[in-house]
Order: C-alpha cells, then structure tokens, then sequence
C-alpha cells in the first residue's frame, strides 16, 4: 500500500475494507494534490464535509494571510482591519486563522483614499451596500449549486470523488463572476448617469422625481405554507423574473423583492403604469396567485441604492388598498401621464392612507 | 482664435463674447482631448451637461465593439446578446448604438457556459440577481458622486472646466469598484463555504436551511418622513441600516434586506439571532422619537438568489408586527432552540394568532438576562 493511504489510514479516515475504500482514497489524494493538509483532511472528513473542503481549497489558490499579517501588509492595525472587514459583512474570525487574501488587503488601503475624497460616513455606507450585495450574489451562486449541482449528483448517486470534483469546477465557473458583474456595473452605471441627465429636477440633496410603485401576490403567504420547495421556488423565480423583465423593458429599476411583493421606480409616470399592469397581466391566468398593486409618482430620496420618503410610503399604503387583478394610482399619477398614452383611469374613490393625515382620490387603471 | 474655437462657435457650444468664454473653450478642448466628437458636445451642451460627457467618455472608452462584432466573436446570435443584456436589468436599446468592450463579450460566453451547466431557469434566476445587486451599487455611486463631489462643487460655483475633471476623475474612482466587487465577492464566498461547515448544515439539496430569521424596525418612520430634512432622513436610515448590519455580521448573520425603516436578518445560530435583534434595539433605546420593535423565528426557510422564503420568514414578519416599542417578541421554536443559553430572559408574552397562520403560537417577550 502506498504511504499516503497508510497515513490516511493511521488518521482514521480511510479504512481499505470499506465497500467505498477506492473511492475515498482517490478523494483524498484528489484533495491533498490541491493542497489539503492532512490535518484538513481529517476535520473535513469527520464533518463528512470533504466537498466543501475541496471548494474552500479552488477559492484560495493563493497565500491567505491572518489578520496581524494582512495588517502589516496594508500598513495599519489589527484593529483596523478587523473594523472594515465588518463593514463590508464579513464574520468576525481568529485573528490567527488565515483569512486574507492580497486583493483583500489591496481594497482595504483604498477605503481609505474613498474617505478622503467622500468622507467617512458616505464612503462607509457604500462599503456596507457593496458587501451586502456581494453576499447576496454569494449566496445566491450557492444556492444555486446546491439545488441544481448537488441535488442531481445525489440524485444519481454520484461517487465522492465526482462530488469533490463538481465542487471544484464550480468554483471555476465562479471565478467567471466577477467579470460578470463588471460588465453589468459599467452598463447600469451608464443608465444611471444617463439618468441624471434626463433629471434635471434632481436637486442635489439627492431627491428626484420618480414614479415609485408596489406590486404583491394576493394568496403567496398561505400558498407559501404549504407548497413544496422547489414549487415554491418556481413560483418565486417566475414572479421575480416576471417582475424585472416588465421593469427592465421600460428602463425602470427593481428597488427590492420583499418575498411576495416587488417594489420598483420608473422614470416617468407612463412607463411606472406600463411596468405595473404588465406584471398583473403576466399573473391574470395562475390559478393561484393575484397580482394587485400601487403606483404613485413624487419626489424621493435616492441614497444607498435605495428610494425613502412620503412618495414611497404612499405608493406602498396605495397598494395594500387594491383588490385582486386591480392597479390603485394616485392623482399625481393621473395627471403626470399624457393622454395618448392608452391608459384609462377610472375613480376608485377617495381613501385615508395609514401615516397620512388627508384622504387621497385614487383611480384604479387599465389599459384603453 | 483657434480653428477649433472658431468649429465651436459654428456648433453654436461657443460664444467668445459670453462671460464665461474661458473656461467654456478650456472645458470644450478638455472634452475633445478625451475623445468627444462636436456631435456629442452639442448633444450634451443642449442638456445642460457638458462635465457629464467626461465621465461618459471615460467609462465608454473600451467600449470598441459593435453588436456584430459581438456575435462573430461569441457565435451567440444577436437577440440572444440583447435579451442577456434585459436579463440583468437594461432596457432594450437601439442595436445600432450599442457598443461593447472585449470583456462584455467574454462575459457573454461564460453566461453561455452557465447557462449548459445549470440549465436555462437557473441562469437567468442568476443574472437577474446579478444584475438587480449590482444596479443597487450603481445607483449607490451615483448619489455618493452627486452628493458629495458634484453638489460641494456647484456650492462653491467651482467653473465648468473643474466639474469637468471631477466626472472625468470619478471615472478613475469607478476603475477600483470592480476590483473591490470582485475582492468582496470571492471573501464572502470562503465565508458561505466556512459557515456550510461550521454549523454543518444538513444536505437536504431542496434548499431549505433552519435558521433565525429576524424583523426590527423603526416605529412610526413614515410621520418621521415628513418632519425630517431629507438629509436627516438620510443619516437616520443610513445610520439604522448600517448598525443592523454591523451587528449581524458581529454574529456571523446578514442583513438579507432592508425595507426602509425595517430590516430584515438571518443567523445560523439560534442565540446569535436573539443577540442580533437585542443589539440593534439597544443602539436606538434612548432615541427619543425613533423607536424600534423586533421580531425573532427560527425554522427551515427556502434559500434561493440569496434571498429567504416561506413561512418562517413570514411568522417572523408578523411576530415582529405585534411587538410595542422597545420590545423583541419571538416564538416558542427560537426560544427552545436557544434554550441551554442563559444570556437571555424568555418572558412569556402569550399566545396570540397571526394573520395567515391558522393556529395561534406561543409568544415570549426577550430581554439579556442581565437587564
């Protein structure tokens, strides 16, 4: 027998009398070509975590450093580096245990170069939206390796080995994210300068005019309760993908997905009208689920990637009125969308909205 | 007077008699020099927004490739290269302007390559995640730009060649986003594989993890949307949304959303999900006007596009609903879950029904067991 089943061996983690033994052994000797130490091998063997072992491995191809170490590199302290990578959302670890990696320590010495150009809380602010949106897009590759990837080697009863391997090649196509993400940064921040042009109101505490508008799903929660999870998940996918193709057709943005409700903005009045009842139109066969909504048009505060103020509110409160298959719109949006634009606005009354002092006449749309 | 002067005048951007013909011929030339055509300058004079054209020009100046390139160089036939593109959240544009960078269209192939390994609803579930995340840091940068490089200027009635060099630098400040995406990406990613094994997760392969799942939000925030300056609206969700996620990532948790004067977190950990909730309301306890309240569940979720569903998260949602200023209400699972931990005090607080759930659940109110 070769040395390094026998050292697998004496560690207790492969045994060559097992129905798997061929099987085991080619997954830890796959795993210590990639560097595993035995150690590694061992904890990760006794979680029966080795996959993800071998994913932790295909992340890191390069040195990782611990906090002191990544500390000296950047040219400040322990305490500073433990500091901004909790702003961008990362765990607190053991000061000892490697974790950075040079690109890490790179980012670190530009926050500071953000603070002074932009100041410290702006520049801190951004730090936390980039790495909240990072772990969100890391999840959610994740998740979908997990459901897709895993499941279907589990359910073929893949061996270790091919498991481990998936991993690995998952992590490559990963590395393909990054790029990804800077095509469609460049793009979007394009729409967002062109924006401002077309936004000469926007006065520069940040507000602007925009269309703001809520669409949920009557039904979703107790549906929600008792459909199975990838049925649930289908009917996720489809209500979210629904939802940002009818907002991305009209130049308009997804501002959040809130389970069963998106809230999206859109440049002028017309265009929010038109994301909104494409969205209910796309819902108007499913057995299921009602699409209703609310739009509202008025100033808001842009910031962090998100809309606050009275607007927001009101197209929210606005929604939760609407019956099933019914778009609710306020009179600004009435007034605000031309006449031509083939939409029909009939009197739905006028309303008390829950946190406003007035009653407000509402008008429920279809198209003409 | 310079033949390039004299272009200008004819393009009616230039007028030598105006009072500001200096520094206008300076921010024309400057323009020009980035690579502007009169074409563009007269577009964007007509707007009002000739420093915006620097930063356009610097972001665009990759940019060399026009759709058919794109498709020799991909074989993706050209609508499939237009839907990507609404796929991550762009409004269909004129295929005849629409210029891309060698690393767009490398881009485009590995979405191809995604697409044959995870299958067509899969991908497009990504992209649209993708490029909803990433359309949120754009619009981040642009208020940060706005707010605090072009509006100081303006104050300070700083000429148009200066605003001009600051779009133009702004583009340079842009350059290091992508690296610190891909930084923070790749971190996260080592910590979701750490955390798989660190709590040992079982392998259901249908999604579902069993985790805290917690609300806090800011009573009576929308009266406070009409009494507070917008800059004071600013610094106070600013200020909330940022401590809820320093303190969940304190805990090992996330912030999955925040939902204006409300956060939505999750936490592997039964007992790091009641610290999450507790911290953040001691950090608005003495605030006068602004209050919070939360809510804490724990239970299996559907984790999917980084996002959590069904109905542990909506039993968290409506827990939270019913907690008085000050308080944090959770369930009978998150208080047998953090049972053994004897950090906090479980005071029972009631069964009460919540709306879309049939039977009533037993309700405790938290605080640490010290206070």
């Amino acid at each position: 027998m070769a040395d390094d089943a026998q050292q697998f061996e004496a560690a207790g983690i492969y045994d060559p009398n097992a129905p798997n033994a061929d099987d085991r052994l080619a997954t830890l000797r796959y795993l210590a070509e990639r560097g595993a130490s035995l150690q590694q091998l061992v904890t990760a063997a006794r979680a029966r975590r080795l996959p993800a072992l071998a994913a932790q491995l295909a992340l890191t191809p390069g040195p990782l450093l611990t906090t002191k170490e990544a500390a000296t590199e950047a040219g400040m302290t322990a305490e500073r580096v433990a500091a901004l990578s909790r702003i961008v959302g990362l765990a607190p670890i053991d000061p000892d245990e490697p974790t950075f990696t040079l690109g890490a320590v790179e980012s670190f010495r530009s926050v500071d170069l953000g603070i002074a150009m932009f100041g410290r809380d702006p520049t801190i602010h951004f730090g936390r939206v980039l790495g909240n949106s990072m772990a969100r897009i890391a999840e959610a590759a994740q998740s979908a390796f997990r459901v897709v990837v895993d499941a279907g080697m589990a359910e073929r009863h893949a061996t270790e080995l091919e498991v481990v391997q998936a991993q690995v090649e998952g992590i490559e196509l990963v590395g393909v994210i990054p790029q990804l993400m800077e095509t469609v940064l460049r793009a979007h921040l394009a729409q967002a300068i062109g924006r401002e042009i077309t936004d000469i109101d926007a006065a520069f505490q940040g507000v602007s005019k925009v269309a703001v508008g809520f669409v949920d799903l009557v039904g979703f929660t107790p549906l929600s309760q008792s459909l199975a999870p990838d049925e649930l998940m289908r009917l996720i996918s489809n209500f979210e993908g629904q939802a940002m193709d009818a907002v991305a057709a009209y130049g308009g943005r997804v501002v959040k997905l809130i389970g069963d409700e998106v809230m999206f903005t859109a440049q002028d009045a017309a265009s929010g009208c038109a994301i909104a009842l494409d969205i209910l139109d796309a819902f108007k066969g499913d057995q299921r689920v009602e699409g209703r909504g609310g739009l509202h048009i008025g100033p808001t505060l842009a910031w962090g990637g998100d809309r606050y103020g009275a607007t927001v509110n009101c197209a929210s409160r606005v929604s939760e009125l609407a019956v099933p298959h019914e778009l609710l719109v306020t009179d600004a949006v009435r007034t605000a969308t031309p006449g031509d634009a083939g939409f029909t606005f009939e009197p739905a009354g006028r309303r008390i909205l829950r946190g406003f002092p007035e009653p407000i006449p509402l008008y429920s749309l279809t198209r003409a | 007077v310079g033949e390039d002067a004299k272009e200008f005048e004819a393009a009616g951007v230039y007028d030598p008699n105006a009072p500001n013909a200096e520094d206008r011929l300076a921010t024309l030339r400057y323009l020009t020099d980035l690579g502007a055509t009169v074409d563009q300058l007269v577009a964007a004079h007509k707007c009002n927004e000739l420093p915006v054209l620097a930063l356009e020009l610097q972001l665009s100046a990759d940019d060399t490739m026009t759709l058919d390139d794109v498709v020799r160089e991909t074989g993706l036939p050209a609508d499939r290269i237009l839907a990507l593109g609404q796929t991550v959240g762009l409004p269909p544009s004129d295929p005849d302007t629409l210029r891309f960078s060698q690393s767009d269209a490398a881009s485009f192939r590995s979405v191809e390559i995604g697409r044959a390994l995870f299958g067509e609803a899969a991908t497009l579930h990504f992209g649209r995640i993708v490029g909803n995340a990433i359309a949120r840091i754009a619009e981040a940068s642009s208020s940060v730009f706005l707010m605090q490089v072009e509006r100081p200027l303006l104050d300070r009635n700083a000429n148009e060649l200066e605003v001009a060099q600051a779009h133009a630098n702004a583009a340079g400040m842009i350059d290091v986003i992508p690296e610190f995406m891909e930084t923070l990406f790749h971190a996260h990613m080592l910590n979701i594989v750490r955390r798989v094994r660190r709590y040992a997760f079982e392998d259901t392969h249908d999604g579902l993890v069993t985790l805290a799942v917690g609300f806090v939000d800011i009573v009576g925030f929308t009266p406070l949307t009409y009494n507070l300056e917008p800059g004071a609206l600013v610094d106070l969700v600013s200020e909330f949304e940022g401590r809820a996620m320093e303190i969940a990532t304190k805990y090992d948790g996330r912030v999955i959303k925040s939902i204006g004067d409300e956060v939505m977190f999750a936490a592997a950990d039964p007992a790091s999900g009641c610290a999450i909730a507790l911290e953040l309301l001691d950090a608005f306890r003495d605030r006068g006007a602004v209050q919070a309240r939360g809510g804490v569940h724990f239970g299996p979720a559907l984790s999917w596009g980084g996002d959590l569903y069904g109905s542990t998260v909506n039993c968290a949602s409506r827990v939270g609903e019913l907690a008085i200023p000050h308080e944090l209400l959770v369930t009978e699972a998150l208080r047998s879950a953090a049972g053994g931990c004897d950090a906090f005090a479980f005071e029972p607080a009631g069964r009460r029904v919540l709306r879309g759930f049939p039977e009533p659940v037993a309700l405790y109110s938290l605080t640490g067991a010290d206070s």
